[in-house]
């Protein structure tokens, strides 16, 4: 859902899925440039079908993903339409984080391998109330200015080796007892704060109560008014 | 208090208030250009700072509304420089500048622009220099203007003021209106004043956000006029100061006294720069 006070269309999020794949992932574009929502969306829609995967090469996904994903960016952008503002803002390019997910079935468990770029956070929930987050696990580490992938100077040809993130990858193996959630920075930030994962797990297959839900905790500044994305995973 | 978020449904208020009197013909302490060329080229360059921090994927959107008015182009005259308009939201500035001009940027310039680049600079108004300076008329029409939007936008950030001028009213004693323009509020907090005092004099030291009426010179009183004039640096202002290693305390006018180019543009940015630190 979009910030409050925004229309939908101006949500900077993205979510894409591949099921078949077993991937998933979620981007957060930074406000602060323009063209964020289209980067944010490239990224995910290409991470998801990309030929290579985390579990045999995590190191070399962004040689990989970048020069699609910004081919895609670049295309996408109608340049020669653009007023004289949005002409000088698009100097600087556009920026989003991005949590990866890669999940693999292995007899009676799953194996899973995720990679981040900014605070983007990803739980795993375990049957007795136990959780892991990753990559941030408290609330304290979420700022105005986490780690972002960057499109490159549209004016430039961009030498790939200065685009490339910073990342951090984690793994482990769940059961089919284990639930997972993806979620951008201010739903992530919350769910540390208040670790109510229960309310997401009843309120995620009614997308009005939850609109309602997390507008009210936004509205009672327990949650930062920002665009809100979420994955929940469970197995069956 | 100057906490509110600024957003479309709670937009912020930006008014710049240039002397464009005679005297503002003379050259600018440390520069070839004259105090109305570099005040406009100034003013014109953060409104533009402002646009871009308010520029989207879908055009700009309205975080805040910008006045600009001038006073002294005529004699007793003060009015609007926007034509036809008094306060608009920003896309409409974005919209319908007087002209963009090509330039070549120089370096530490406008934001995502590189050294070197060449990109369209917007110009809203012309430098003019040429009559009396009837600031308090143009004050009494700043008044008039932040009350009727405070009366539409109550619980919005608070209006920033910012005026930039070189000499003493020759239509009464300003004070009197400048202290009911602060006396002015939304929920958030009294509306702010900004002063800047622009120097001719080579040599002479800028005094920027002094804490007393006792740093200034003794025998100047319309240094002490504008210090009167000037609202007290709300936290949020003086970290954005402090960040920048001015000497702030938590009495620092929103004042500079005899400034120079260098003054006038860190004016600007610190009294534009926290409202938009609240930009949702």
């Amino acid at each position: 859902m979009s910030k409050l006070g925004n229309k939908d269309s101006e949500c900077e999020d993205s979510i894409s899925f591949n099921l078949k794949k077993k991937r998933f992932a979620i981007a957060d574009g930074a406000s602060s440039s323009m063209f964020s929502d289209v980067w944010a969306s490239c990224l995910t829609s290409n991470v998801i079908d990309l030929e290579t995967d985390l579990f045999t090469n995590a190191s070399d996904l962004f040689h990989i993903l970048l020069p699609i994903a910004r081919e895609e960016w670049y295309s996408r952008i109608e340049w020669n339409n653009l007023k004289w503002f949005q002409t000088n803002k698009s100097f600087q390019g556009s920026y989003s984080t991005l949590l990866y997910l890669e999940i693999k079935r292995i007899e009676e468990r799953y194996l899973y391998r995720a990679l981040c770029v900014g605070d983007s956070c990803m739980f795993v929930l375990s049957p007795g109330g136990t959780f892991y987050s990753f990559p941030y696990k408290k609330a304290s580490q979420f700022n105005n200015s986490p780690k972002l992938i960057w499109t490159g100077r549209k004016t430039q040809t961009n030498n790939l080796d200065t685009l490339l993130p910073d990342f951090v990858t984690t793994g482990g193996y769940i059961t089919e007892k284990n639930e997972i959630i993806l979620a951008t920075d201010a739903l992530s930030k919350w769910l540390i704060e208040t670790r109510n994962f229960s309310i997401l797990r009843d309120l995620v297959v009614n997308d009005s109560r939850m609109r309602d839900y997390l507008s009210n905790e936004i509205d009672a500044k327990r949650m930062r008014n920002d665009d809100i994305s979420l994955i929940y995973l469970s197995f069956t | 208090m100057y906490e509110s978020e600024i957003s479309r449904r709670n937009p912020g208020l930006f008014i710049f208030l240039i002397d464009q009197s005679r005297s503002m013909s003379h050259k600018l302490s440390g520069t070839m250009r004259s105090k109305a060329q570099e005040a406009a080229d100034a003013v014109n360059r953060q409104i533009y700072e402002l646009i871009y921090r308010c520029t989207k994927t879908d055009g700009v959107r309205d975080y805040f509304h910008i006045g600009i008015v001038g006073y002294g182009a005529a004699p007793d005259l003060a009015d609007s420089l926007i034509a036809d308009e008094t306060i608009v939201p920003i896309s409409r500035l974005a919209q319908n500048p007087l002209r963009t001009e090509r330039r070549k940027e120089r370096a530490g310039g406008s934001q995502g622009v590189e050294e070197g680049d060449e990109f369209e600079f917007p110009i809203w108004f012309d430098p003019v220099a040429r009559s009396n300076t009837p600031m308090v008329k143009a004050l009494n029409l700043v008044k008039e203007w932040v009350d009727d939007w405070v009366a539409e936008h109550k619980d919005s950030y608070p209006p920033v003021v910012i005026h930039i001028t070189d000499g003493s009213a020759t239509d009464g004693d300003p004070v009197p209106v400048a202290n009911s323009i602060m006396d002015i509020s939304t929920s958030d907090g009294n509306v702010l004043m900004w002063n800047c005092h622009l120097s001719e004099s080579r040599g002479v030291t800028p005094l920027e956000f002094p804490s007393s009426e006792g740093v200034l010179p003794p025998q100047d009183k319309f240094a002490k006029e504008l210090f009167t004039m000037s609202s007290t640096l709300p936290k949020s202002f003086v970290d954005v100061a402090a960040e920048r290693s001015l000497n702030v305390t938590q009495n620092s006018r929103a004042y500079v006294f005899n400034a120079g180019l260098d003054e006038l543009i860190e004016l600007l940015d610190i009294g534009t720069r926290a409202p938009t630190e609240n930009m949702q």
